[in-house]
C-alpha cells in the first residue's frame, strides 16, 4: 500500500500543464501523507519537498498579479513590476532551498497582495509574530514585523534588506 | 468653489477594496493603504456622509471592487491627518496625509471594516 501510495505521488508530481492538475496533485498528496500517517509511516520522510507542492499557489497567485492592468484598485496603481515579480519567485524559492525541509507547508505565504507602487506583498503568520515583505518594483526588499497582540503589539519596520535578512526573520516568525 | 467641511474623529471614511486586497480571514491586506513610492503620497478616501457606498463603487472604472469603512479617528491616532478635499466630480473626496509607514497602514488595514466584499473574497 505505501509503495502504491509512493508511486502515485511520483506520476502527480511530473509536471502541472493546468490549475487543475495541480490541485489534483494536491489532493493526491494530502492522501497520502494521511493514509501514511494513518498506518503509521511518518510521511515526511522525502529528501526535498517539490516547489509545486509547497509554493505552487503562490506560484499561480504571482502569475495572476503578472496580468493586473494599470489602474488595478481604481486609485492609478502601477502594473505588476516584472521585476518584482522575478524577485518575489527568487526570493521565495530561496525559502523553499533553506527552510522548507524544516518547517514544510508554513513557508507557503499566507497572503500574497499586489501594492499600488507594482511591487509584491508576501505575509506570513505565526504563533506569536507576523511578517510581511515588501518586493518593490525595482526588486528591493523590506518588511515589517510584528510582534506580540494587541494592546502590547509593537512593529519592527526595515528597509533595504537583503534575502538573509527576510528569511531570518521568517524562521524565527515560523518556529516561535 | 467648493464647500470644504471639517472631518469629525467619529466619521466614516470609506476606501475602494480591490479583489486581492481581503485576506482569507477578512482582514483587509495593508497593501490596500501602501501609496507610491513617495511614503508622503496621501491615500484617497470618501466622506461616508457625503456619499454612499454604491457612489463609492461607481467611480471605479470597472467592477468587482469592495468598500471598506474606517473611523477617521483611527488615523488622526497615528498622527496622520485627515482632511475633507472636494473635487467637482467627488464632493466626498477626501485625504489621509501624513506617513505613509508599513505600520500605520498595517493599523489602518486592520481596522477598516469591509461594507461590501470585492469580487472572489
Amino acid at each position: 500500500m505505501v509503495a502504491e501510495l509512493e508511486e502515485q505521488t511520483d506520476t502527480a508530481t511530473a509536471g502541472f500543464q493546468t490549475p487543475d492538475d495541480l490541485h489534483a496533485f494536491w489532493l493526491t498528496e494530502t492522501v497520502r501523507r494521511h493514509t501514511l500517517g494513518s498506518i503509521g509511516v511518518v510521511p515526511e520522510t522525502r529528501s526535498e519537498p517539490t516547489a509545486e507542492w509547497l509554493l505552487g499557489p503562490t506560484w499561480q497567485r504571482l502569475v495572476q498579479l503578472s496580468r493586473l492592468e494599470p489602474d488595478w484598485n481604481s486609485y492609478g496603481a502601477e502594473p505588476m513590476s516584472g521585476r518584482a515579480i522575478h524577485a518575489a519567485r527568487g526570493l521565495l524559492e530561496l525559502m523553499r532551498e533553506s527552510l522548507g525541509d524544516l518547517l514544510g507547508e508554513r513557508i507557503r505565504p499566507y497572503a500574497v497582495a499586489p501594492v499600488s507602487d507594482g511591487g509584491i506583498q508576501l505575509e506570513w503568520k505565526g504563533t506569536k509574530e507576523d511578517l510581511e515583505v515588501e518586493v518593490g518594483p525595482q526588486d528591493g526588499l523590506s518588511y515589517l514585523l510584528v510582534e506580540g497582540e494587541a494592546p502590547d503589539r509593537h512593529f519592527v519596520e526595515q528597509d533595504a534588506a537583503s534575502s538573509s535578512d527576510v528569511i531570518q526573520v521568517l524562521a524565527r516568525v515560523l518556529m516561535a | 468653489m467648493l464647500k470644504v467641511l471639517r472631518i469629525l474623529d467619529d466619521d466614516d471614511l470609506y476606501r475602494r477594496i480591490a479583489p486581492y486586497h481581503v485576506k482569507s480571514d477578512g482582514i483587509v491586506s495593508s497593501a490596500a493603504f501602501r501609496t507610491r513610492q513617495n511614503p508622503y503620497a496621501a491615500v484617497s478616501v470618501d466622506l461616508a456622509k457625503l456619499t454612499s457606498p454604491q457612489e463609492t463603487l461607481s467611480r471605479a472604472r470597472q467592477p468587482g471592487f469592495g468598500v471598506g469603512s474606517l473611523v477617521a479617528r483611527v488615523p488622526r491616532s497615528l498622527g496622520l491627518t485627515v482632511e475633507h478635499n472636494p473635487c467637482p466630480n467627488n464632493i466626498a473626496h477626501s485625504l489621509i496625509k501624513g506617513q505613509n509607514t508599513k505600520s500605520n497602514c498595517r493599523r489602518m488595514a486592520e481596522a477598516t471594516e469591509v461594507i461590501v466584499h470585492p469580487d472572489g473574497t
